[in-house]
C-alpha cells in the first residue's frame, strides 16, 4: 500500500491526535523532573536525611508514574480530551503499557492492527534509545562542558529525525535542547560529577517537555472548547 | 477477482462501497477503536448521518458499538469485527485489482 493511502494517513492522524493535547508530553516532562530530583538530591549538599527523603519520594513518584502511566493519562484525557474531540485508541498496544514514559509514545499502534510501517517505528524506537545512550554516556563519563552543548544539538537532531513521522515536533523541543546544552556549558560548575551532570540534563529536559506540553495543552483547549454532549 | 473482467466490479461489497461508510471503515481499520465524536470529527459527517451509517455497518456485522464510560464521560466506542476487517481487506484488494491489475503494463 502506498504511504499516502487513506488507511495509513488515518493511522498517522490517530497517532498525532494522541499528542495533540500535550498531556503525554507533560507527563513525560514530570517523569524526567522526578528522575532528575532523585539523582540530584544526594549531591545537593543538604542534610543527609532531607536528601534521602526527597530522593526517595521522587523515586516512588517516578515509579508510580511509570507503572500507572496508562491509567493516569486515561484519567486526564477522559476529563480534558475525550469530551472535546473524542476518543481513539492510543498509538501503542496494551502490552507496551509498562514501557518507560517517552518510549511508549514512540512505540507501535494497536497490536491487532498490523500496519506496514510497524517495523519502521520499531527501528525508530531503537534509534531513540541509541541516541539517548549516545547523549547520556558522554555527559556521564566526561566532564568537558562542550559535550553538553554537543549533546543538546544531538538530542534536537535525534528528535527531528526520530519523531517527525510519529508526532509533530515543535520548535520548543528543537530549540530547547541546544539552549539547554548552552546553559549547561555556561552555568554548570566543572567540578560536579557524572550522575549530577546527567541529572541536570534530565531536569532541563523535563522543563522543556513541561513547557512544550503546557503550550500544546493551552493551544488545544483554545481550539477545542467544551461542547454539549448531544450524540445519540 | 475471478477474472470475468468488468463484470467483477458488480461483486464489490456495496455496504462498504458507499463513501461515508468507506471513510468509517478506513479509519476503524487503521485504529483499534474510536468513539463517535472522533469519527464525526474525522469524517465530517452530521450526527444523524454518522449514526445511520454506523447502524448499517453494525447490522451487517462489520463493527460493534459499545456504550461505556471513561471516568464520567460517556463514550460510544466503535470497533471493527473480524468479519468487518476481512471485508475491508477484501474490498481494498478488489479495488487495487481494478485500478492497478497485475498485468498492467508499467513504464
Amino acid at each position: 500500500m502506498p504511504s499516502s493511502s487513506p488507511v495509513l494517513s488515518a493511522a498517522q492522524r490517530a497517532s498525532f491526535y494522541w499528542f495533540d493535547d500535550g498531556l503525554p508530553t507533560l507527563l513525560t516532562g514530570v517523569a524526567c523532573l522526578l528522575m532528575a530530583f532523585s539523582l540530584l538530591y544526594p549531591h545537593s549538599g543538604g542534610s543527609n536525611l532531607l536528601s534521602a527523603v526527597v530522593a526517595l519520594v521522587s523515586i516512588v513518584l517516578y515509579g508510580l508514574l511509570l507503572i500507572r502511566q496508562r491509567e493516569i493519562l486515561d484519567w486526564l484525557k477522559s476529563r480534558i480530551t475525550y469530551p472535546r474531540t473524542g476518543y481513539v485508541s492510543p498509538p501503542y498496544s496494551l502490552k507496551d503499557a509498562n514501557l518507560p514514559l517517552g518510549l511508549t509514545s514512540l512505540s507501535l499502534p494497536g497490536s491487532e492492527t498490523s500496519h506496514p510501517d510497524e517495523r519502521d517505528r520499531s527501528r525508530q524506537v531503537s534509534f531513540m534509545i541509541a541516541i539517548a545512550l549516545a547523549v547520556g554516556l558522554p555527559i556521564f563519563f566526561f566532564s568537558n562542558p562542550w559535550l553538553c552543548l554537543v549533546s543538546g544539538f544531538l538530542t534536537s537532531a535525534a528528535l527531528w529525525f526520530g519523531l517527525r513521522y510519529i508526532q509533530r515536533v515543535s520548535w520548543i523541543l528543537l530549540a530547547g535542547f541546544p539552549l539547554l546544552g548552552l546553559a549547561m556549558l555556561l552555568f554548570l560548575p566543572r567540578y560536579i560529577d557524572g550522575p549530577a551532570r546527567v541529572a541536570w540534563f534530565l531536569a532541563g529536559t523535563g522543563v522543556i517537555l513541561i513547557v512544550e506540553g503546557t503550550v500544546a495543552l493551552l493551544r488545544y483547549l483554545q481550539n477545542n472548547p467544551l461542547r454539549r454532549q448531544t450524540e445519540k | 477477482m475471478s477474472g470475468n473482467g468488468i463484470k467483477d466490479l458488480s461483486l464489490l461489497d456495496r455496504v462498504i462501497h458507499e463513501p461515508a461508510r468507506l471513510m468509517i471503515m478506513a479509519i476503524l481499520f487503521a485504529v483499534e477503536e474510536a468513539d463517535f465524536v472522533y469519527l464525526q470529527r474525522e469524517c465530517g459527517l452530521t450526527q444523524g448521518n454518522l449514526s445511520s451509517h454506523l447502524s448499517k455497518l453494525e447490522e451487517v456485522g462489520y463493527l460493534t458499538i459499545t456504550k461505556t464510560f471513561k471516568g464520567k464521560y460517556p463514550l460510544t466506542i466503535c470497533k471493527l469485527t473480524r468479519k468487518g476487517r476481512e471485508a475491508f481487506d477484501g474490498y481494498s484488494t478488489k479495488m487495487r485489482f481494478v485500478t492497478d491489475p497485475p498485468n498492467h503494463p508499467k513504464e
